[in-house]
């Protein structure tokens, strides 16, 4: 968990070529999505099933790059998210963000330790920049970590992702908004 | 060659699981997307194992094993159920069902392949 740096980039990319196929499967699924609505349920079949995650939420970030605002959530209360007041650069560069944003996205009412913190913050990339931020947040039971191969997969998402979510045909508030 | 039928709502892991046996086993791949579908298509198909979600509309794993194995026909084929849910009390569900084995999700492939090859060896 934590900050990825652009360094490893490299490395993922050598994880793509030797054909994982969860994220080959997670690319032709991405690229296949018409708009927004299915963007979402395509997303969390790849967060739920190959990941290994059923709780998620999905914000766009402001044209200024500094905020945030959810629109879709699957496994979690919308209200029980907290949006960082700021994103700082980190929080939106690498395949993983900030670790700041990690700690702070989500807070479960009366629990404490690492069920209030996201597993992973992924920026979503759209037209050159960040788009979007796709929180995974408590993984199941048996899935204990997010790995080099997973990083690979979350590569994916935020390549892939961000035509579907947020191109012409994806743009306005979801409509599967759970 | 050996024939698998893979059984999931997700249209996502069906692919996954397709892309990774026929890129790394000679194991022909057949698909249903809920368990009703499974039943019927296992009696026609005739797999060598079945790998089968347990959530699913229409008819979940749980049931579709148990009509497999209520079936003369279908009665003695491998099933490997996968799930999400790794709950003790759900495994137990899932052996009642009369599955061969329990898988949990995310798959781990050389895991999966492992215990493919264990019950499709000669």
């Amino acid at each position: 968990m934590g900050h990825f740096a652009p360094r490893e980039h490299g490395s993922l990319a050598a994880i793509e070529e030797h054909g994982d196929p969860r994220a080959e499967a997670a690319r032709k699924r991405l690229r296949e999505c018409k708009g927004q609505r299915n963007a979402c349920e395509v997303v969390r079949e790849i967060v739920s099933n190959l990941l290994g995650c059923e709780e998620m939420a999905l914000f766009e970030v402001d044209r200024k790059q500094q905020k945030l605002a959810l629109i879709w959530s699957f496994g979690v209360e919308p209200g029980k998210l907290h949006l960082p007041q700021r994103l700082s650069d980190s929080a939106l560069s690498g395949v993983l963000g900030g670790a700041a944003c990690i700690a702070q996205v989500c807070g479960h009412v009366g629990s404490a330790g690492d069920q209030d913190k996201a597993s992973a913050f992924v920026p979503i990339e759209f037209g050159g920049k960040t788009a979007g931020v796709l929180a995974i947040l408590r993984l199941l039971p048996q899935k204990t970590n997010i790995d080099q191969m997973d990083k690979a997969l979350l590569a994916v998402i935020s390549s892939e992702a961000g035509r579907p979510l947020f191109g012409s045909s994806g743009s306005g508030k979801s409509e599967g908004k759970r | 060659m050996k024939k698998i039928l893979l059984v999931d709502d997700s249209r996502t892991t069906l692919l996954m699981e397709r892309m990774m046996l026929e890129k790394r086993t000679s194991y022909q791949c057949i698909t249903a997307t809920n368990g009703l579908e499974a039943v019927e298509k296992a009696q026609v198909e005739s797999p060598d194992l079945v790998l089968m979600d347990v959530v699913m509309p229409q008819m979940n794993g749980f049931e579709a094993c148990k009509k497999l194995r209520e079936n003369e026909k279908t009665r003695e084929i491998p099933v490997i159920l996968v799930t999400t849910r790794g709950e003790e009390s759900y495994m137990e569900a899932g052996f009642q069902s009369g599955c061969n084995d329990y898988v949990t999700k995310p798959i781990n492939g050389p895991d999966l392949l492992k215990l493919l090859h264990s019950y499709l060896s000669e």
